[in-house]
């Protein structure tokens, strides 16, 4: 077997509150496609980001090309050294054509070494594509491509630096099925001509259909490397899943009668492509957990009750009468609030006081009667007694949120709901970014809440998490609902299913892989 | 003082600000009530006998009023995030419409009628900027630029660009040139919308949710906060403050002046981001906004009184505004 174009060996990188590599080993050959497996939050981003220059581990070398990879290796170092990403997000220019996108940082052709060749440069990218077959109009501008297409294009611009190494960070998101194929030939004719894949995905079959060779990470770590075809689809999920996580105490779910008229009932969400035709209820006292990756469409579903997104299709009945979230007032003045995913840019006015922050849904309640002014001693009293009432832990009311802990922060948005008396609550990764004590302690809350009679929908991406709070799960994927799973079945394997789950089919279990 | 749950065995999770002072921390801390003290000094010491005098500083205090009026508007906005650049050409309209509606020559409305319909006239051409930037998601830099030559050039149009002299009465050029208790009615008139300004922004609710939206958009929008209806009031503050600094520009001068508001625009930014290096870095507030325009209305005067050139004073207020947006800056970035 030849030597290993990229070696990675014993990475490790220590960032506040979480390890992201824990001695994570990783080699990519020329020739090969490697498949690289695990849970949001395994450490692949964070191998490729180390990969791609954009991120300097704290401990463990990296060798490109046989050469040991010094301090000052950054993103363009990993370019000259035939390395090329394509990443999730779309980073093109939409008012660029397709050959000007493709060229974009390399070096153009030129006439008397100044002017840009456009003629040239067209036709060197039209030929490119064509080698690819990416049928795509070199001149077409890209913001007018499809999402696909689009990606296409990135790979081309990937590849217009003869690069060595193509990693692929879930290049199939949004794809058909027929657009995937399209993609795998293209993948396997790069391997066939010498290059290297690193193919990172969520969707086992994929990548069992595609690679040479596997790589799953668990907590920062590689904890399998095979060759995929001494691996079967349900041993990839084992390995990604790993030995299921003890379950800790508790479990109790309120008397929950399914007679009653649900707190929150949606039926046939839509809003295309994100979300299509998503149905769930939603009783009081009831802990409910969405289960699905990263854009599955499970934040989208919270967003969209919300108000905070357009609402394409479907109805939305919140004890039992018709609600049409036009946008977030309407919402909150109905009982609802969200906890949304990114704290710092949608959650928190940073340069606002713990009280300022707390009082943002409900400052109407402090004014003097009659008047639009607002009373600071009502706002104090306020936060004293709710900050009180979760532990909130700040030097003073008038402490910058910013300033704050990331589990402190978390409650500081929890209490401005509870300020507005919102009765269904929406956490949409709530213990993200929040040490593992006041993790345990945050869970502690929403369960409590749901026992004050408070509905509540848990997003996580932590299948131990969603296993840890909730009574009931909906999965999601694509857009659509997989499945429900009851309190006694909840277990990692069996959420798993649900958000991996290859047929998007509704059925009332998860359905079995392979 | 703490009525939280303070926990004394841990420490705050994050440490209070650095307490050893660095020059930098100096210099956007302080460095405006220094420079505000020097230059005081510096004008007191050059010409001891007609700067200290009560006239020229309580000429000071009444010359910075029509600034201070556009400044304040200013200052909305930009607590949101925002600019208007019509301020501008906006009070230069209005400063011409407000004489050609009281003026026996053209409509001879009575003057209060005249007033009345300024200010409206005022609210009306901000809220119009403020739907558009705020509704429709024009952008507010170019959009209010483009509106400013526009209501510059209806002002020139409305007296075929001549000053109008007659038919003005005595009632209104006696309120910015009239006095009470020896101050003159604009230091009356500035305090009082200084007031209402500081209370709107500081001790009401829209304006806790005006400063919430220039924080955080999303988290205001995202805790009910309606954006785009305080986006647009905001911008119409501008339109009456506009107005209240027309009428007392031409009520001042006893004429029409089409290009009496060309000249507040750069002046009324650089009070502002003056004023937001004041007390909470980088946060506007009228207060420290009518601090700044003091300011710049003191070294105005000031030069004037050393008989420095217009070029020369424009030179140095030009320099003051890149001096006030560096020191925010720097304020900023030690956060």
């Amino acid at each position: 077997m030849s030597q290993p174009y990229v070696r990675c060996r014993e990475l490790v990188k220590q960032y506040p509150g979480v390890r992201a590599l824990d001695g994570a080993s990783l080699d990519v050959r020329e020739g090969e496609i490697l498949g690289l497996l695990g849970k949001n939050g395994a450490g692949k981003s964070s191998v490729i980001k180390v990969l791609a220059g954009l991120v300097q581990p704290d401990s463990g070398t990296l060798e490109v090309s046989g050469n040991l990879v010094k301090s000052g290796y950054g993103p363009r170092t990993a370019y000259e050294l035939g390395l090329a990403f394509v990443h999730q997000e779309l980073n093109n220019v939409p008012d660029m054509t397709v050959a000007e996108n493709v060229t974009l940082g390399t070096s153009y052709p030129r006439r008397a070494g100044v002017l840009i060749d456009h003629r040239r440069m067209r036709r060197e990218v039209a030929k490119l594509l064509d080698r690819l077959s990416i049928d795509v109009d070199p001149n077409a501008y890209v913001g007018s491509l499809s999402a696909t297409q689009q990606r296409l294009v990135m790979i081309a611009r990937a590849l217009h630096h003869d690069a060595r190494v193509l990693v692929l960070d879930e290049p199939t998101v949004s794809f058909t099925d027929h657009e995937i194929q399209h993609l795998h030939q293209l993948i396997r004719g790069l391997r066939d001509v010498g290059h290297g894949i690193v193919y990172v995905s969520h969707r086992i079959a994929e990548v069992k259909a595609l690679t040479d060779r596997v790589v799953v990470m668990q907590d920062g770590r590689d904890v399998c490397d095979r060759r995929t075809d001494e691996l079967d689809e349900a041993a990839m999920i084992e390995a990604i899943t790993g030995k299921p996580a003890p379950i800790s105490v508790r479990r109790t779910v309120s008397a929950l009668d399914k007679h009653d008229v649900p707190v929150l009932r949606v039926r046939n969400l839509n809003a295309p492509p994100r979300v299509r035709d998503v149905s769930f209820d939603l009783h009081a006292g009831e802990v409910l957990g969405l289960v699905g990756l990263v854009g599955s469409g499970r934040s989208e579903v919270a967003r969209l009750i919300f108000g905070a997104d357009p609402l394409v299709g479907g109805t939305i009945e919140v004890d039992g009468k018709q609600f049409r979230p036009r946008n977030p007032t309407a919402a909150i003045a109905n009982g609802i609030g969200l906890l949304p995913e990114d704290r710092r840019h949608e959650g928190l006015v940073a340069n606002f006081s713990v009280r300022a922050n707390i009082s943002l849904a409900s400052l109407r309640r402090h004014r003097w009667t009659w008047t639009p002014f607002t009373r600071r001693s009502s706002e104090l009293l306020a936060t004293s007694r709710v900050g009180t009432e979760l532990a909130l832990k700040t030097a003073s009311s008038e402490t910058m949120v910013g300033d704050l802990s990331g589990g402190n922060q978390q409650k500081v948005v929890i209490a401005r709901w509870l300020e507005a008396d919102s009765r269904i609550l929406i956490f949409d990764e709530p213990a993200q970014g929040v040490d593992v004590g006041a993790k345990e302690e945050i869970f502690r809350l929403i369960e409590r809440l749901a026992q004050s009679g408070r509905a509540i929908i848990v997003i996580s991406s932590d299948f131990s998490e969603l296993i840890r709070v909730c009574t009931r799960v909906v999965g999601i994927r694509e857009g659509r609902v997989t499945g429900e799973l009851q309190l006694p079945e909840l277990a990692e394997d069996s959420l798993v299913r649900l958000a991996y789950a290859d047929d998007a089919s509704p059925s009332s279990t998860g359905r079995m892989l392979g | 003082m703490s009525t939280l749950a303070v926990d004394p065995t841990t420490p705050p999770a994050v440490k209070p600000a650095r307490k050893s002072f660095g020059a930098r921390e100096l210099v956007s801390r302080y460095g405006v009530l220094v420079a505000i003290v020097l230059t005081f000094l510096i004008f007191s010491l050059l010409r001891p006998d007609s700067f200290l005098t009560r006239l020229t500083l309580l000429g000071i205090l009444r010359d910075c009023v029509p600034l201070l009026m556009v400044a304040l508007g200013v200052t909305v906005v930009m607590v949101m995030n925002q600019f208007d650049l019509s301020v501008g050409g906006l009070t230069s309209l209005l400063a011409v419409f407000v004489v050609v509606a009281l003026s026996s020559e053209y409509w001879g409305f009575n003057y209060w009628v005249a007033i009345l319909l300024t200010l409206a006239l005022g609210a009306a051409l901000g809220s119009l900027s403020g739907i558009a930037v705020a509704y429709l998601r024009l952008p507010a830099f170019i959009l209010t630029i483009a509106l400013s030559t526009v209501y510059a050039g209806v002002g020139l149009q409305l007296t075929d660009s001549n000053s109008v002299f007659s038919g003005i009465p005595s009632g209104f050029v006696d309120i910015a040139s009239g006095t009470l208790f020896g101050i003159s009615n604009q230091v009356y008139i500035g305090a009082v919308v200084l007031a209402l300004l500081h209370v709107l922004m500081r001790h009401t609710e829209p304006g806790r949710y005006m400063y919430a939206i220039g924080g955080n958009v999303e988290a205001a929008r995202l805790a009910g906060v309606r954006v785009r209806v305080l986006i647009a009031s905001g911008f119409a503050i501008v339109g009456l403050t506009a107005a209240i600094s027309a009428i007392l520009l031409s009520s001042q001068a006893g004429a029409s002046n089409p290009n009496a508001g060309l000249g507040q625009l750069l002046p009324a930014y650089a009070a502002a981001f003056l004023g937001s290096s004041l007390f909470r870095v980088g946060v506007f507030t009228p207060v420290g906004t009518a601090i700044g325009a003091l300011y710049l209305q003191m070294i105005g005067s000031g030069l004037t009184l050393l008989n420095l050139s217009g070029p020369m004073v424009s030179i140095i207020q030009g320099g003051i505004l890149v001096a006030a947006i560096g020191i925010s800056r720097l304020a900023r970035g030690s956060r």
